[in-house]
């Protein structure tokens, strides 16, 4: 730049930079203004999240990128009963339990875009186990990388199994008739074979007592004619008594009153076994004894209706709550029945009930050949409360409660497929758990 | 326009052609805005454009050489200003792509009212770069300019060609880039 500056042009930049710096310093002001508003509005929000994130009704537990707790509120003191102190740098598998999923696995699920939601089990101090209803989002950023929330799941569970107890006691209740009936049978054979047996014992006394006095007269050397006259009574006595017949008679009586109290025994067991109250954890079980005992409770409940036809193949121990599985078939069975009853043809129908092994489940099928279930409610027929049945017949918790108990409680499938007018079959499909993979000999043994 | 491209182009004039000639050029245009220009500030591009045909007439250039010989001016000076946004790259190339999805994307949200072009970018290989620039201001004379000071900044050469035009019906203005390194 060579050409001098006129002062005037000078004093007219100066004049301009003046300017230029107060016009700056309203901005700034300004600006410094909404700054200021904006950290308040801010500060608001924080606030606001904090108390949301201390005092929400559910554990939030925050993990960073390497897996270890970062934050937790109190709902998460509160469940697992640990200061924050001794839970803030937790790895993320150590605050669970029932199988996590692995921090590989969550990312898979985070980048399609989904939350993770599952049942799991949080660890309290001491070593308890509250369940609960776990959500894991997979952040992507610098900052956290896990939000775990987990809902307590502790009352809900303690309210279901009342309601499966209270299911297996109203079914108990309503099959009450019919077992008194099954256990009145037998009952009443073994009460006349047992008078049978008294009555020949009354008359086969005094044979005995005759026999017993002659001996005792032969060893004390009675005289001949007195002998031979106790003889004589004797043989009397034994014609009055129809010895022969009570000796032929006699054991079939006695077997048959064994009969009797073995099959009450028998309904008595499986009525203990199908009310037996349902534990926290799984454990091996043999369904197929599990489908015999219902059989034997519901008997009177089926009998005039349908015959049962059983294929009931080679399964192995099956972890599960087997009372809740009891209750399960008794519910399909009863369905099924209740299906052969409404169908228009007369006569009895026919159950058959199959199990098998099916890649990793243990699969039973429940068929009947009953009237089947109609499309327009095939979508609903799981739904709590939902029956085509007249009032009395059936509450609609049936299938409800026996979908709760198999896909919820075993993480199993309940399934069905049907032909209207033709009938319909159930499937029960329940895992088998590796650790069961035993014979059921072995389970025999354990007990 | 933001007052920080006034800012420069009066600093463009005062260095090459002295105070004395930018005073004489602004105070001969009639523009909207009567107050000076600062940086923060937006203003009428009309008062840029008619400051552009004035500095073209009193000096004898042609408007688009004048736009270009700017951007190639305020370049590097926008480059140290805002070298958070410069300073990550060595090479031209991924600093280019990320004009528009990361310092545009900054500038309208620090300044609502701010209109930067659009400019796209397809890499068919690794020595070439296709920009798409698209602007109501149809100032492609002037991006011309700043990719001219980023090859100064990054002291990698480019060759610049324009295969498309705004001016000339196209939808967007296409610049084929091509590295040597």
């Amino acid at each position: 730049v060579t050409e001098p500056v006129d002062p005037e042009v000078l004093a007219r930049r100066l004049a301009r930079a003046e300017e230029r710096v107060a016009i700056l310093e309203s901005m700034l002001e300004d600006r410094t203004r909404e700054v200021y508003l904006a950290a308040q509005r801010l500060q608001a929000t924080t606030d606001s999240l904090a108390e949301l994130f201390r005092t929400v009704p559910g554990a939030i537990l925050v993990f960073g990128a390497d897996g270890l707790l970062e934050a937790v509120n109190g709902e998460t003191l509160r469940l697992v009963g640990r200061p924050e102190a001794e839970l803030v740098g937790a790895p993320y598998e150590r605050l669970f339990s029932g199988i996590p999923p692995s921090l590989s696995e969550l990312r898979d699920v985070g980048a399609s875009g989904q939350v993770f939601r599952g049942e799991r089990q949080m660890r309290r101090a001491g070593g308890d186990r509250i369940p609960v209803l776990l959500s894991v989002t997979l952040l992507d950023g610098a900052g956290p990388s896990l939000v775990c929330v987990a809902i307590d799941l502790t009352e809900r569970k303690k309210l279901e199994a009342e309601l499966l107890h209270a299911s297996k006691l109203e079914s108990i209740g309503r099959l009450a008739s019919g077992i008194a009936h099954e256990i009145n049978t037998p009952i009443q054979f073994v009460g006349d074979s047992v008078s049978f047996a008294r009555d020949a014992f009354a008359a086969m006394a005094p044979v005995i007592g005759r026999g017993m006095a002659l001996t005792r007269l032969r060893e004390e050397g009675a005289p001949l004619e007195v002998i031979y006259q106790a003889a004589a009574d004797l043989r009397k006595a034994g014609l009055e008594a129809e010895i022969p017949f009570m000796l032929e008679e006699l054991p079939g009586a006695l077997d048959r009153a064994l009969e009797g109290l073995s099959r009450v025994a028998a309904i008595v067991k499986a009525t203990k076994a199908f009310a037996h109250p349902t534990g926290g954890e799984l454990r091996p079980a043999d369904l197929n004894e599990a489908i015999r005992t219902t059989l034997i409770i519901a008997h009177a409940e089926y009998e005039r209706a349908a015959e049962i036809e059983l294929h009931l193949g080679d399964l192995p121990p099956v972890a599960c709550h087997i009372g809740e599985l009891n209750q399960v078939f008794l519910n399909l069975l009863i369905n099924a029945v209740h299906a052969i009853q409404d169908r228009p043809q007369r006569g009895r129908g026919k159950i058959t009930i199959s199990s098998h092994v099916d890649r990793d489940h243990a699969l039973v099928a429940i068929t009947d050949d009953g009237a089947g279930i109609p499309e327009a409610v095939q979508d609903h027929v799981f739904d709590p409360f939902f029956t085509t049945k007249e009032v009395g017949r059936g509450s609609g918790q049936g299938l409800a409660i026996a979908r709760s108990v198999v896909v919820d409680r075993h993480k199993g499938t309940l399934t069905f497929q049907t032909h209207e007018g033709l009938g319909t079959t159930f499937f029960v499909r329940i895992p088998i758990r590796p650790a069961a993979r035993t014979s059921i000999a072995a389970l025999r043994a354990v007990r | 326009m933001k007052g920080i491209i006034f800012n420069l182009l009066e600093d463009f004039i005062v260095e090459g052609w002295g105070a004395q000639r930018f005073e004489r050029i602004f105070s001969a245009c009639p523009l909207q805005t009567k107050t000076p220009f600062v940086g923060p500030g937006t203003y009428p591009d009309s008062d840029l454009m008619m400051l552009v045909e004035r500095v073209c007439a009193e000096l004898g250039i042609e408007k688009d050489a004048a736009l270009r010989a700017f951007g190639r001016f305020a370049m590097p000076r926008l480059a140290n200003k805002f070298d958070g946004f410069v300073s990550a790259y060595r090479h031209p190339k991924p600093f280019l792509c990320t004009v528009d999805g990361v310092i545009h994307l900054e500038v309208r949200k620090l300044m609502t009212k701010a209109e930067p072009p659009r400019i796209q970018f397809h890499d068919p290989s690794p020595a070439q770069l296709v920009l798409h620039y698209w602007s109501k201001r149809q100032l492609c004379a002037l991006f011309e300019g700043l990719l001219d000071g980023t090859a100064d900044y990054f002291g990698v050469p480019f060759t610049i060609q324009q295969t498309a035009c705004m001016s000339r019906g196209a939808p967007t203005c296409d610049f084929l880039l091509e590295f040597s390194r």
